[in-house]
């Protein structure tokens, strides 16, 4: 069910690829992605290109995939091992969901950082307070680690 | 990474060796060499250390043999786990007297991260056995090796169990019992992958790939047994440390975390139940045209859907495959497409009695409501006896609120002396037809009150709407009473205060 699920999925994912996101397994392990993201052009991340894991559960789609930052990003929902705090990751996951709509998620993500539930307390704080320093921090760590 | 465990292991026993060496080369006898390695610190450590070392080689060569070369992700998730664990067990021990950390200590608590590292690659290995069956049959050795790992652990696991256990029973209080605790949670959860290891052989070599429609809900009960399991193993461990230590607070989070997630694990298990048996009489057999119409994709699996009983359309308008939507419905009830609740049927014996006819029924075809309660079945004393003052010509009324609790004695009391009162004054031809409440007991402002003009000698049907709508008050002056009387029973107040404060 998952193999077939998720084969379906790369050939729609070639059919139909979504902006500024490609994805594709790892070697011949279908369970084992991994994803690039183009920072939106409309964030502080814009230039920067972001490599991401993909690991899918047995039981896709009935839970949800594991999908990590690889590239350091400086981001109030994102953490310095990688993890997103996304809740369509989490309890809000529905199997009608895919991967490509799961990138594009994470894209608008980048482009609204959502500082009322913060990953990262610092950032978010930073991103309320004083957003002129934190597009410059964005801008700074793009340069720095996704360019 | 290989090549620095090597060197690791082979500069400890090269330490080892070199210190023994040296003490039997500067003392004359053996007794004073024996007595010099006993003393010195150095050698204790290196001698340690050396122990440590055969544990990791012994580690490697059990890895080799049971299985194979690691992948990447599973030594990566290793760590990760090694990392929480020893965080975790660290916080354990603070609740433990110092005097009990000793050389003992330590060797139990290699052995035991040494055992559970296996558990960890074992469930790894599981995992990925069962993700790549689909793809490529796995070579017999695999499952071999599993197999025997299996065994392997189960029987570290019963025994170092017995062991704590026999030690923990003859010392009261003693760290052994934390030891016991965590060996108890690794074989509950060696144990409940055994099944689903078992389930998965069985799939595979029994069923051969044909469907196997009771095996989710195998696994679910196996998942949901060992949770319960490992909660009573935490509640063990609980009152054990609360008894002869202190409050062991680093274990409530765990264990609040485990009860909430088997309460909501059987929750869900009762409803999902539920919403099974009655699936095919809750949910219309999705039509040919209602799929021609639409998509034919089943969302969840991306597969084309046919008619007749393979696909089932939900209360919302949405279709899915029947297994879909089962295997969907273990984890959570909610349409995958748009959220809403998946609802279990109110009255099962009405969904009992329509009969599942094959046919497929009409498209947005009303729910069987719950049926109303007879309003004489409402109120377990009173109303019935004023049901025959209401015309039956009357539209019956529904009383939309549920069966009330049984009203406590005074309320009783009161309502029949206010029935009393009714009846009279409706009875009486040329009375008021009035019902004149007690002050305490006058309904709230906003209902309508009915006007005293009715001087004829019959009951109109304008007087009986009345008179309906004064029991609609009455009952939801009794409603508010219980609920007061319920929140002020503590200081035994009794309702008649007020009856003002009821401005809902």
């Amino acid at each position: 069910m998952a193999l077939k699920r998720i084969s379906k999925e790369l050939v729609d994912l070639g059919k139909d690829p979504p902006a500024n996101c490609s994805a594709g397994p790892i070697g011949d392990d279908l369970f084992h992605w991994q994803a690039t993201i183009i920072g939106p052009p409309d964030s502080p991340y814009s230039g920067g290109v972001y490599f991401l894991n993909i690991h899918f559960p047995t039981d896709y789609p009935f839970k949800p995939p594991k999908v990590q930052f690889t590239t350091k990003i400086y981001h109030p929902n994102i953490n310095s091992n990688g993890s997103i705090c996304l809740d369509i990751l989490r309890d809000q996951w529905s199997p009608a969901l895919t991967i490509s709509k799961v990138l594009l998620s994470i894209c608008s993500l980048l482009t609204d950082p959502n500082p009322d539930d913060p990953l990262v307390p610092d950032i978010a704080h930073k991103y309320k307070s004083n957003r002129a320093r934190y597009e410059e921090e964005a801008r700074e760590w793009t340069r720095r680690y996704a360019m | 990474m290989a090549r620095t465990t090597e060197s690791y292991i082979l500069l400890s026993y090269v330490a080892l060796a070199g210190l023994v060496a040296y003490a039997f080369h500067s003392r004359l006898t053996f007794y004073h060499a024996m007595a010099y390695l006993y003393a010195s610190k150095a050698a204790r450590l290196s001698a340690a250390n050396a122990g440590l070392a055969t544990l990791v080689l012994l580690g490697r060569i059990l890895q080799r043999v049971l299985l194979g070369s690691l992948r990447f992700v599973e030594v990566e998730r290793m760590h990760l786990r090694a990392r929480e664990a020893i965080i975790e067990s660290f916080l354990a021990m603070t609740v433990f007297s110092r005097h009990e950390f000793n050389a003992r200590f330590l060797v139990m608590f290699s052995v035991m991260f040494f055992i559970k590292a296996f558990h960890w690659l074992c469930y790894e290995r599981l995992n990925f056995v069962e993700q790549q069956a689909a793809a490529l049959a796995q070579p017999r050795r695999t499952h071999l090796r599993l197999v025997a790992l299996f065994i392997l652990l189960h029987l570290s696991d019963v025994g170092m169990l017995a062991h704590c256990l026999r030690h923990a029973r003859q010392r009261a209080p003693s760290i052994m019992a934390m030891f016991a605790f965590e060996y108890a949670i690794l074989l509950i959860g060696l144990l409940s992958h055994s099944v689903r290891y078992a389930v998965f052989v069985v799939d595979m070599v029994v069923m051969r790939g044909r469907s196997w429609d009771n095996k989710g809900m195998f696994l679910f009960v196996n998942e949901l047994v060992s949770t319960f399991l490992q909660l009573c193993a935490y509640f063990a461990f609980f009152a054990y440390v609360h008894l002869y230590y202190s409050l062991p607070i680093h274990i409530m989070r765990d264990m609040g975390m485990t009860f909430r997630h088997f309460r909501r694990r059987l929750a869900d298990f009762i409803r999902y139940r539920r919403v099974v048996r009655s699936m095919h009489a809750e949910f219309a057999d999705a039509s040919e045209e209602e799929l021609a119409s639409g998509d034919r994709t089943c969302i969840i699996c991306r597969e084309e859907m046919h008619g007749g009983s393979g696909a089932k359309k939900l209360h919302c308008g949405h279709i899915f495959h029947v297994s879909c939507l089962r295997s969907w419905m273990e984890r959570s009830m909610s349409c995958p497409t748009c959220r809403r609740e998946i609802r279990p049927v109110r009255n099962e014996s009405s969904a009992a009695a329509t009969p599942a006819s094959p046919l497929p029924r009409p498209a947005g075809r009303p729910e069987g409501r719950p049926e109303v309660p007879p309003a004489g079945a409402s109120a377990s004393t009173s109303p019935s006896a004023a049901t025959p003052t209401v015309p039956t010509g009357l539209p019956a009324h529904t009383y939309t609120l549920p069966p009330p609790p049984p009203p406590p004695p005074e309320v009783v009391a009161w309502l029949e002396q206010a029935l009393a009162a009714h009846r009279a004054g409706a009875g009486a031809v040329d009375g008021s037809g009035n019902i004149t409440p007690t002050p305490a007991l006058r309904p709230s402002p906003a209902s309508p009150r009915p006007t005293s003009s009715g001087r004829r000698s019959s009951v109109t049907l304008r007087e009986a709407r009345q008179l309906q709508r004064q029991l609609d008050d009455l009952t939801d002056i009794m409603r508010n009473l219980i609920q007061r009387l319920e929140s002020d029973v503590a200081d035994g107040d009794t309702p008649n205060a007020d009856g003002e404060t009821d401005g809902s």
